[in-house]
C-alpha cells in the first residue's frame, strides 16, 4: 500500500513538471501555431543562470525568481530574433527554423561555457524528506505539485478574467479578427513568449533540483517530454497540455512500477509506443472534441 | 540550322512528355555530374579529400531517403535516421565474422542463426533492406494515417523507440556499447553506385503517378483527396521506399566506419540530414546540392578550426561547437530568406527552361474587362435622385 | 473635414492578393448617417474593398480618408480605434470564448466601466444574447452568431460600421431580423456600409449603392434608381454594362 502511495506522489510531482513544460509549449503554439523547439533551452538558461547567481553569492530566495526572469527574457529574445522574421511562413519552415534555433543555443553554450556539466548548488531543503504513514515523501515533490497547482490557478484566472488573457485566447483563435477589436495583437505575442518563459523557468527549477547538474544539452529531455505531453493533450489546447503532462508521467510511473526489472531500460520505448498509439486513435490528441468545437465556429 | 534546333526541341519535348524519360534523363544528368566530381576527387584529391568524398556519398544516400519522403509528402520526418541505424546494425550483424561475433567482445549470447551468418555486401544489402522494409511497413501503417503535426511527432517517436531498443538490446547489439570489427566492404565506387541507384529511384518516384499524387497532397490535402488521392496510401509507398534508401545508406555506413554505436544515429545526425535536405530545395537535385554544400561547409569549418581561430573566449572545445552553430544559423537564415531552398521545387535540368521563359519576357494577357467611363455610368431617364 | 464633407472617402484604391489584383481603381464615398451598399457577384471585390478600408489588406494604390484623416497605411487596430470597424464575412465570432468574452473583446482595451455601459446597450439591442452570456460562442446558431458579431463590433462604438455579407448562410427569417437590425442602427445614427449579394434586401435598406464587377466599380447611384436599372443584373451575370438608351 505504501508503495502505491509512493508512486502516486512520484506521479504527481513528475506530472506537474511535465504539465508546466507542456503548457509552455502549448501557449506559444496556440497563439502562433509554431512549436518552439528551443523551449528546452529555456530550462538550460535558467540552470546556468542559477549557477551564475550562486557564484555571485546571491541568496537562494532571490536566485529562484531571478532564474525564472532569465528564462522569460530568453524567451522574449527568441521571439524577437528568430520567430518574428519567420512570421507567416509555412509550418515546415518554422519547424526547421525552430529546430535550428535550438541547436544554435545549445552550441553557443557548448562554445562559451563548455561541455562539462556544471553543478547547481541547490539549498539543502531540496533534499529533505518527511514521513507520513510509512511513506517517505520529498519536500521537493510536495512543493512541485503545490506550486504547479497555484500557478495553474493563477493562469486560469488570468486567461478568464483579465482582458489581456482573454485577448490571448482570442488571438490564438483568430489573429486577424482580434486586431479588428482594436487590440494590438502583435504585442500579445512577446507576452505569450514571456509566459512560456515563466512556465519553463518554474518547471526548470523543479526539474533541475533532482539531478543538480546543467550542461548544454540539458534542455533536450524537458523539450521532449513537454512536447510529447502537449501533443498527446492536443496541440494548442492548454487544458490538454496539463492533462497530457499528467498522462505521460502516469505512463512512465506505471511502467517503472510494473514492468519487470530487465525491461527497465526500455521504458522510453514503451512510452513512445503508446504515444504513437494515442495519436493513431486520436490524431488531434486527447482533447479532440474541444478542438473540433473551436473549428466549427 | 533551325531545322536542327527544331529537331532538338522536338526530341526534348518528346522526352519531357514522358515521365519515365524525364526521370531517367534527369537522373542520368545528376549522376554524371556526381560521378565526375567523385572521379576528380579520386584522381587529384588528397586522402582526406577522398575520405570526405566517401562520407559525402554515404550521407547523400541517406539524404535522398529523407528527400523521397519529406519533399514529396511535405511531412517533415525525424525518424529516417532510425532506418539508417537499422540498416547499419543489420549489415553489421550479418557481415561481421562469426568468430568475432561469438567472442566476448561482441555478442556471444546471440541466437545461433545470427552468429553463424557471415555474408558479403550484396546479400547483406538485401537482408538489411528487407528488415528495414518490414519495420517501415509496420511503423508506416500507423504514421501515414496521421495528419498535420502529429505525423512529424510520430516519426520523432519512432526515432526514439529505435534508439532505445538498439541501445538496450544487449544480446543483439551490445546495447550502448560500441560494436566494432565490421569488415570494410564499402569502397568509393560501391558508394557511388548505390548513390546513383538512389538518385534514379528517387527521380523515377518523383515523376511517377504515385509521386505526383503524393506531391498533390503536399500542396493541398483537402483538394487532393477530393480528386480521389488516397493520402495514406500515397504516403505509405513513399515511407517504405524512402526507408529502404536510408537503410541502404546504413549498410554503406557500417562497411565504412567499421564500428557502430546507437548514439551515432540520433538527433545530431538527424539535424545534419535535415539541413542538407532543405538547403538545396525539395527536388532530388536539391538534395544532392544541399548535401554537397553542407559537406563542403563542414569541411571548411573543420579546416579553419585546425588552423586555429582564436577569438576571445573560444577554446579548444570549439571543434564540436562551431559546426552546429554555423549549420543552425544557416538553416535559420535559409528559412527566413529563402525557405524553399536553393533550387526550390525544381530539378537541375528544369532551371534552364525556367530562366529562358523569364528572359524571353512575360506577356501579360490584357484583361477583357470593358472600359469604364469614369467611376460609374449614371442611369438615364427621369426620376429624382 | 474632407472635401465634400464625406465621412469616408475611398479614392482610386487598388488592392492585391499576392500578385493578383483584387480590386482596381475603386472610388467611393460614404456620408455621415448614410447606409451605402456594395453589390456584386461572388469574387467581385466587395469583401476586398471592406477589408482594405479597415486595414486588413494593404492598398497598393490610392488613398482612404476617414473623418478628414488619411488612414490608408494604418494597421487595423488603429483604424478601429478611430471609429471604423468591420463585421467580417462569415461572422467569425471567437468560438472558444463566451458571448460575454466576445463582447469584452469588442470593447478592446477599454476600461471595465465603459465595457459594462456599452454591454448594457447591446443587450438591449440584442435581447437574445442576454440569456446566453456564458455560452461559448461556437455553440450559438448562425443567426445568434451574426447578432453577436454585430454586437461585438458595436462595442467599439464605431462611427462607421462595415458589414461583410451579413445575410450569408442565414435562413430567410433570420435575414429579415438582420436587416431590421440594420435599419434600427441607422435610425440610431450609425453610418453603415454593407457588402451584400442579396441585392433586393440591400437596396431596400440602403440610400446609395455601388455595383462591383471583376474588381471595379461598374455602377453607382441612389438605391431606388439602381433598383430599376437593368445594368445591375448585367453586372451580376457579367454580360457587360449596357448604356440605357
Amino acid at each position: 500500500m505504501t508503495e502505491v502511495a509512493q508512486h502516486i506522489v512520484n506521479w504527481l510531482a513528475l506530472g506537474s513538471i511535465y504539465a508546466l513544460l507542456a503548457l509552455g509549449i502549448a501557449v506559444v503554439f496556440s497563439v502562433l501555431g509554431l512549436i518552439n523547439f528551443a523551449h528546452g533551452e529555456l530550462v538550460t538558461v535558467s540552470g546556468y543562470s542559477m549557477v551564475a547567481f550562486a557564484i555571485w553569492g546571491v541568496p537562494w530566495a532571490l536566485i529562484i525568481p531571478l532564474s525564472v526572469v532569465a528564462s522569460m527574457i530568453a524567451a522574449v529574445l527568441m521571439e524577437r530574433v528568430a520567430y518574428r522574421p519567420l512570421r507567416g511562413a509555412p509550418v515546415s519552415t518554422t519547424l526547421l527554423g525552430s529546430l535550428a534555433l535550438s541547436i544554435v543555443i545549445q552550441s553557443a553554450f557548448l562554445m562559451f561555457v563548455g561541455a562539462r556539466p556544471e553543478s547547481i548548488p541547490f539549498p539543502t531543503w531540496t533534499q529533505d524528506t518527511f514521513e507520513v504513514g510509512g511513506v517517505v515523501i520529498r519536500t521537493l515533490d510536495v512543493l512541485t505539485f503545490a506550486t504547479t497547482a497555484l500557478l495553474l490557478a493563477l493562469l486560469l484566472m488570468f486567461l478568464r478574467r483579465s482582458v489581456r488573457g482573454i485577448a490571448l485566447r482570442a488571438a490564438s483563435e483568430n489573429f486577424a479578427v482580434t486586431r479588428l477589436m482594436g487590440i494590438r495583437a502583435n504585442a500579445l505575442i512577446p507576452g505569450a513568449f514571456a509566459l512560456s518563459g515563466l512556465l519553463a523557468g518554474v518547471a526548470g527549477f523543479f526539474f533541475l533540483a533532482t539531478a543538480s547538474l546543467v550542461a548544454p544539452g540539458t534542455g533536450f529531455i524537458p523539450l521532449l517530454k513537454g512536447f510529447i505531453a502537449a501533443v498527446i493533450g492536443g496541440l494548442g489546447s492548454l487544458s490538454g497540455a496539463v492533462a497530457g503532462g499528467f498522462f505521460l508521467a502516469g505512463l512512465e510511473t506505471l511502467f517503472q512500477a510494473t514492468l519487470p526489472d530487465g525491461t527497465a531500460p526500455f521504458i522510453d520505448a514503451f512510452t513512445f509506443g503508446i504515444v504513437i498509439l494515442v495519436l493513431f486513435v486520436r490524431p488531434h490528441g486527447l482533447r479532440a472534441e474541444r478542438a473540433a468545437l473551436v473549428e466549427r465556429a | 540550322m533551325s531545322a536542327m534546333a527544331g529537331g532538338v526541341r522536338g526530341i526534348w519535348s518528346y522526352t519531357q512528355d514522358r515521365w519515365y524519360l524525364r526521370a531517367l534523363l534527369g537522373a542520368a544528368l545528376l549522376s554524371l555530374i556526381l560521378a565526375l566530381v567523385i572521379v576528380w576527387f579520386e584522381t587529384y584529391g588528397t586522402r582526406t579529400d577522398q575520405r570526405v568524398a566517401l562520407t559525402f556519398l554515404i550521407n547523400l544516400v541517406a539524404v535522398i531517403g529523407f528527400q523521397v519522403f519529406m519533399s514529396n509528402s511535405g511531412v517533415p520526418t525525424f525518424g529516417h535516421v532510425a532506418f539508417v541505424a537499422i540498416g547499419a546494425y543489420t549489415a553489421a550483424l550479418v557481415t561481421t565474422p562469426t568468430d568475432r561475433k561469438s567472442s566476448e567482445t561482441l555478442i556471444p549470447d546471440a541466437p545461433g542463426f545470427i552468429l553463424n551468418t557471415e555474408v558479403g555486401f550484396g546479400p547483406a544489402l538485401v537482408i538489411a533492406l528487407a528488415v528495414v522494409a518490414l519495420i517501415a511497413a509496420l511503423s508506416g501503417s500507423a504514421i501515414v494515417r496521421l495528419r498535420g503535426g502529429s505525423a512529424a511527432i510520430a516519426t520523432l517517436a519512432l526515432l526514439i523507440i529505435v534508439r532505445t531498443v538498439l541501445g538496450n538490446w544487449e544480446q543483439l547489439t551490445r546495447g550502448p556499447k560500441t560494436w566494432s570489427g565490421i569488415p570494410g566492404y564499402t569502397t568509393v565506387w560501391l558508394a557511388l553506385g548505390v548513390a546513383v541507384a538512389a538518385i534514379f529511384v528517387a527521380r523515377l518516384f518523383r515523376e511517377s503517378g504515385g509521386g505526383l499524387r503524393l506531391r498533390a497532397t503536399r500542396t493541398d490535402e483537402l483538394a487532393s483527396s477530393a480528386v480521389g488521392v488516397d493520402i495514406s496510401r500515397s504516403r505509405f509507398g513513399a515511407w517504405v521506399l524512402s526507408a529502404m534508401i536510408a537503410g541502404a545508406a546504413g549498410v554503406l555506413w557500417a562497411g565504412y566506419f567499421l564500428s557502430l554505436a546507437p548514439q551515432d544515429f540520433f538527433f545530431d545526425l538527424t539535424f545534419v540530414y535535415i539541413v542538407m535536405v532543405i538547403i538545396g530545395g525539395t527536388s532530388v537535385s536539391g538534395a544532392v546540392i544541399g548535401a554537397g554544400l553542407v559537406t563542403l561547409l563542414t569541411e571548411a569549418i573543420r579546416r579553419a578550426e585546425t588552423q586555429g581561430i582564436h577569438i576571445g573566449p573560444i577554446d579548444a572545445d570549439q571543434v564540436f561547437g562551431l559546426t552546429p552553430i554555423v549549420l543552425g544559423l544557416i538553416v535559420l537564415l535559409t528559412m527566413i530568406l529563402r525557405p524553399e531552398g536553393l533550387l526550390g521545387r525544381w530539378e537541375l535540368e528544369e532551371w534552364p527552361a525556367r530562366t529562358l521563359r523569364g528572359l524571353r519576357g512575360r506577356r501579360w494577357r490584357r484583361s477583357t474587362a470593358r472600359p469604364v467611363a469614369g467611376p460609374a455610368n449614371k442611369p438615364h431617364g427621369g426620376g429624382d435622385t | 473635414m474632407t472635401q465634400n464633407g464625406s465621412l469616408l472617402l475611398v479614392d482610386g484604391v487598388t488592392a492585391r492578393y499576392g500578385s493578383t489584383i483584387a480590386v482596381r481603381d475603386v472610388t467611393l464615398r460614404v456620408d455621415a448617417g448614410e447606409v451605402v451598399a456594395i453589390l456584386g457577384a461572388n469574387g467581385a471585390g466587395k469583401s476586398t474593398t471592406l477589408k482594405t478600408i479597415v486595414g486588413l489588406l494593404r492598398a497598393s494604390d490610392g488613398r482612404i480618408v476617414f473623418n478628414g484623416k488619411d488612414i490608408t497605411k494604418l494597421p487595423p487596430e488603429r483604424i478601429v480605434r478611430r471609429g471604423v470597424t468591420l463585421v467580417p464575412e462569415g461572422r467569425q465570432v471567437f468560438g472558444g470564448l463566451t458571448v460575454e468574452e466576445n463582447l469584452r473583446m469588442g470593447a478592446g482595451m477599454a476600461p471595465t466601466a465603459t465595457f459594462l455601459d456599452r454591454r448594457a446597450q447591446m443587450l438591449e439591442l440584442f435581447p437574445v444574447l442576454s440569456t446566453k452570456l456564458d455560452v461559448f460562442a461556437g455553440l450559438l446558431s448562425g443567426g445568434e452568431q451574426q447578432q453577436l458579431a454585430i454586437a461585438r463590433a458595436l462595442m467599439s462604438d464605431p462611427t462607421l460600421l462595415l458589414l461583410d455579407e451579413p445575410s450569408l448562410g442565414l435562413a430567410p427569417i433570420i435575414v429579415e431580423r438582420v436587416f431590421e437590425l440594420i435599419e434600427e442602427l441607422r435610425s440610431r445614427g450609425t453610418t453603415l456600409m454593407l457588402a451584400e449579394q442579396n441585392v433586393e434586401k440591400a437596396l431596400q435598406v440602403a440610400d446609395r449603392a455601388y455595383v462591383f464587377s471583376t474588381g471595379r466599380v461598374e455602377l453607382e447611384g441612389p438605391a431606388d434608381e439602381l433598383r430599376e436599372h437593368a445594368g445591375v443584373e448585367e453586372a451580376y451575370l457579367g454580360l457587360g454594362v449596357r448604356d440605357s438608351a
